[in-house]
């Protein structure tokens, strides 16, 4: 009796500091901005509850849509691109033992910095007369305004934002990657397996549960995208880059109409959730 | 795959087929891992030198100052409060590290090993609070840090922070990935919860805390606007709200480098110090 | 067991801070001020500031004052929640462009009656710009300015011997600097650029106004409007403005002012000026009067203190924004900042060359269009500004379309 109690008894234990803070300091503030999406407030003494409006207001919000587009297609360019600069800077890293510690260090150093400086260094690197074009220039292309037009700015953004967040995700798939147990690909490879199958057979299912952490967290965080719009463009060309986040930030902080920017933030949340949930389905191991 | 012959002849040629395997990762591989280093780091090179070119030099594109000089730098370091700010900034992320790492590597221990009422909703509730976007909740969560008088305070500083889903998720991810057998074997054995979550959990997810610690550090020691809101005077500051305070509305490029470069600093320390226990891969050989 | 230590040592260090925090019931009463880096070196600064709280507390021994240091960045965040929490700051430096809003929310508190004395003293504009509805909230501290800066090797070597003193000047000057493929005016058409330091002035030279007089719908779109953006079309197809216009900025450092690239920038800052004469030799730079279209308008507002609603010491407060506003603290405030003083009956020691010709604009200072909502204005014209800058609206069609967006926004709640 006491043997079948002690799971979960010991679960729920081991469970608790982290249960604690979050509640107080995650899901009661959660619900206050849940409860002020229902509101006008704006900072001044009145305010009152005027339910569903802003909600209403915000399907007719033509910003809002164009703000819904901008974000899907930008978390379509930036999830896929950074598992795969990640994933393949943490093979090679992986593989390689010459200096391995410099180079790691030396990939890891764009996280570690500050928006701010990023946008600084990628400005100059985008600009009209900048580094990209310089060169470009010298093959006698034409030069791209990357940050004006509104076809290549997204992209160019995501390049960016992968440049800074890759580290994260890298030094994880490593650290996952150090995890499989190198006797198993050694068997593999004496048995005559190629490296592709190596790699497709027992790597990556092995590393599936790194995958979807890294999967699950960068959708989550592009979804979130501020620093990078907020010191590159903010929020242009023309609103091409106006991405949810930016406009909650816009209700928020600088109209101080926290009761409609909390509404967007609400939306944001539920589109956020469902992406983890089918992201879930098809890639978290048997868990469910 | 299982016959003794091809068991044994794997053992045996391990010795050799691991040397082997340094150099099949050889030069092509390196060379490529090091452009990649290069150009990733290139631009912090930049950033160096315009944080110790003199005042006035001109700064972009890029030229090499005529000389180089240490002013701006020891501008910053001697700025009143700088110590002050330091010493904040590691506490702040000191304590953060220390607990985050314990209370993760709990809760991650009970959702991947135990089962226990309510254990998916719990989980995925948490990871909902982080899509929430924080542009909704500084608000709320100000307010109620205000409430229970942690404004301008360490704790209040600190004990909202320590609330980190994604901590949590990481860990479960990855002890998801630790065999069941070890932990059936220990329970066997009679070990005590407690025993079992030191003795094999916490060594054999070493990589990955040692990987969690850098990020919870660097995540703390560079947050800005949580510390900027929190505190009120230069005792609670931290180093990068502080070191704000020296800039001018308008922005000097002088001064921005050098604060990015001096923050920048204790992060690589702390990088390159916790370095060697993402080397150790765990050997897992003879368990199966 | 490490656990419990951590949880021991996070409650010690609140109990000692919790009683650190508390004043103890003492008869004296205290005012925060809230300053943010006026002063550009930082010992400088704090010197400066811990002389004005010696100062005050030895002539008021009944006022403990504290004066925070805050910075630049993020105060919007910062001063939000200080107003919500009803706690932080007894008085602050706001700018007119935030003061209105946080009057309608009646977060802070009128301030006639200090002004009172010296009305007359004060620039006009530096009062108006910090009244909202009939109300004044703020009192001002010091003022800001900007006037056209040009590089005059530029327009010397373009045989332009007079830099443009009006939009007309500055229309016929273009094809000549263009010839040597330098774009006469470095507009910063990003949409995070204050439309202040780049649309307004040509606007308001023209003569157009923002706003309609009434204050519920905007006005930008009416023939000066069209005017003005018609002008920046017109120089642009003449290589009149630097060909990425529509994303740059207004930095000076790293900038194509500072290259050689475009000629003048019609809304540069003292603090601009001295940058750009640090990168291409102070002689090179020259400094005018506000380009003229109709009339003569530079952008420039007041530093102005704000008296929170929630201060518990309010009196306190006041006597303290009247001492800092007082000319004695005035000029000292000038000379140390670079900024200019709000009063005209204050003479600043030591002024420099630049700030001397800088403060000749003070004449035509104007704050722009004070109004709840002229942030999200600006919001909304800014990327309509520079679609047209990019060629893909005329004038007309993008002045139409923001002028519509904008008067949704003026017309909804919140």
């Amino acid at each position: 009796m006491r043997q079948r109690l002690r799971d979960p008894v010991t679960g729920l234990l081991f469970v608790l500091p982290v249960l604690v803070l979050f509640l107080v300091f995650r899901i009661f503030p959660s619900l206050g901005a849940a409860g002020m999406s229902l509101t006008n407030w704006n900072i001044g003494g009145e305010w009152d509850f005027i339910g569903a409006d802003n909600y209403a207001r915000l399907l007719d919000d033509t910003n809002f849509w164009l703000s819904l587009r901008v974000t899907l297609v930008y978390v379509a360019i930036y999830v896929p691109l950074t598992l795969l600069v990640a994933l393949g800077t943490a093979l090679l890293l992986n593989q390689v033992v010459f200096l391995r510690g410099l180079f790691r260090g030396m990939l890891f150093l764009p996280y570690v910095t500050s928006f701010v400086l990023a946008g600084i260094i990628w400005r100059w690197i985008y600009e009209f007369d900048g580094l990209i074009n310089g060169l470009l220039a010298k093959a006698d292309l034409g030069p791209v305004a990357f940050l004006e037009e509104s076809a290549v700015v997204l992209p160019a953004l995501a390049v960016v934002s992968v440049w800074k967040g890759f580290g994260y995700s890298m030094l994880i798939l490593l650290a996952g990657l150090k995890s499989i147990p190198s006797s198993y690909l050694e068997a593999a490879r004496v048995d005559g397996a190629s490296a592709w199958q190596r790699f497709r057979r027992i790597t990556l299912p092995l590393l599936k549960p790194t995958i979807f952490f890294v999967v699950v967290i960068e959708t989550i965080g592009a979804f979130q995208t501020f620093d990078t719009v907020y010191v590159m463009t903010g929020g242009g060309p023309a609103r091409a880059t106006y991405t949810l986040i930016f406009g909650i930030y816009e209700h928020g902080f600088r109209s101080f109409d926290f009761g409609y920017a909390a509404t967007w933030g609400m939306v944001l949340f539920a589109i956020v959730l469902v992406v983890s949930l089918v992201q879930r389905r098809f890639l978290d191991r048997g868990n469910t | 795959m299982t016959s003794i012959a091809s068991r044994r002849a794997a053992g045996a040629g391990e010795a050799t087929a691991a040397r082997r395997r340094r150099w099949r990762g050889g030069w092509p591989l390196a060379a490529l891992l090091a452009l990649l280093a290069v150009l990733t780091v290139s631009p912090f090179v930049a950033m160096f030198v315009v944080a110790l070119s003199p005042a006035g030099a001109p700064t972009i594109p890029l030229q090499w100052p005529g000389s180089l000089t240490l002013d701006n730098i020891t501008r910053l370091l001697s700025a009143s409060g700088f110590v002050t700010w330091t010493v904040n900034s590691l506490v702040y992320a000191g304590v953060s590290v220390v607990i985050i790492l314990l209370t993760a590597s709990m809760a991650g221990y009970a959702f991947a090993k135990k089962r226990f009422p309510g254990r998916e909703t719990l989980l995925w509730t948490m990871l909902a609070t982080m899509m929430v976007p924080f542009q909704a909740t500084l608000i709320p969560t100000f307010v109620l840090v205000n409430m229970l008088e942690g404004v301008d305070t360490f704790w209040g500083l600190i004990v909202p922070t320590l609330a980190n889903a994604q901590a949590v998720f990481l860990m479960r991810q990855f002890i998801l990935g630790l065999p069941d057998e070890l932990f059936d074997a220990a329970k066997v054995d009679g070990a005590s919860e407690w025993r079992v979550y030191w003795t094999i959990v916490v060594p054999l997810t070493r990589p990955i805390l040692a990987t969690l610690g850098v990020f919870v550090f660097l995540w703390h020691w560079n947050d800005f606007l949580w510390p900027l809101v929190v505190g009120q005077s230069d005792a609670t500051r931290t180093l990068t709200v502080g070191l704000t305070t020296l800039q001018t509305e308008e922005a000097q490029l002088a001064v921005l480098m050098s604060s990015a470069a001096v923050s920048v600093i204790p992060c690589l320390l702390v990088f390159f110090l916790l370095q060697r226990y993402l080397v150790n891969s765990i050997a897992m050989t003879g368990l199966k | 067991m490490k656990k419990a230590v951590a949880v021991g040592v996070a409650a010690a260090l609140s109990l000692v801070a919790a009683g650190c925090g508390s004043s103890s019931g003492s008869d004296k009463s205290t005012v925060t001020l809230w300053m943010y880096p006026v002063i550009g070196d930082q010992a400088k600064n704090q010197a400066f500031w811990g002389k004005v709280e010696k100062d005050f507390e030895a002539a008021n021994p009944t006022v403990d004052v504290k004066i925070d240091q805050q910075p630049w960045e993020g105060r919007q965040e910062k001063v939000t929640t200080a107003l919500v929490s009803k706690k932080g700051f007894d008085v602050v430096v706001l700018g007119p462009d935030q003061i209105p809003q946080y009057a309608q929310q009646g977060t802070i508190e009128a301030v006639d009656d200090l002004v009172a004395a010296d009305k007359a003293a004060y620039l006009p504009n530096s009062l108006t710009a910090l009244t909202v509805g009939g109300k004044l909230y703020g009192v001002p501290i010091y003022q800001t300015i900007t006037a056209p800066i040009y590089n005059k090797k530029l327009f010397a070597e373009a045989g332009v011997d007079k830099a443009p003193e009006t939009l007309a000047e500055l229309k016929e000057a273009a094809p000549k600097l263009a010839a040597k493929k330098v774009a006469v005016l470095d507009y910063p058409g990003k949409p995070d650029v204050s439309l202040n330091q780049s649309f307004y002035p040509i606007l308001w030279a023209n003569g157009g106004s923002v706003f309609a007089p009434d204050g519920k719908s905007v006005a930008f779109a009416g023939p000066e409007g069209v005017e003005s953006l018609q002008l920046l079309l017109d120089l642009k197809a003449v290589g009149g403005l630097p060909e990425n216009t529509a994303s740059k900025g207004n930095d000076i450092e790293g900038g194509t002012l500072v290259a050689g690239k475009t000629a003048m920038y019609h809304a540069a800052t003292a603090g601009q000026a001295d940058q750009l004469g640090a990168a291409i030799g102070a002689e090179n730079v020259g400094i005018g009067l506000p380009l003229e279209g109709k009339t003569r308008v530079a952008f420039g507002i007041p530093g102005a203190l704000v008296l929170a609603k929630h201060s518990p010491s309010k009196d306190a407060a006041k006597k303290l924004a009247a001492y800092i506003s007082s000319p004695a603290v005035s000029a000292e405030l000038a000379k140390e900042s670079g900024f200019f003083p709000a009063r005209t009956d204050v003479t600043v020691p030591g002024q420099t060359e630049v700030s001397k010709e800088f403060a000749k604009s003070l004449q035509y200072a104007f704050p722009g269009d004070t109004h709840p909502k002229a942030r999200q204005v600006m919001g909304v014209l800014a990327p309509h500004i520079q679609a047209a800058l990019l060629g893909k609206e005329d004038a007309k069609t993008a002045l139409d379309a923001a002028a519509k967006e904008a008067n949704q926004l003026l017309g909804s709640g919140g």
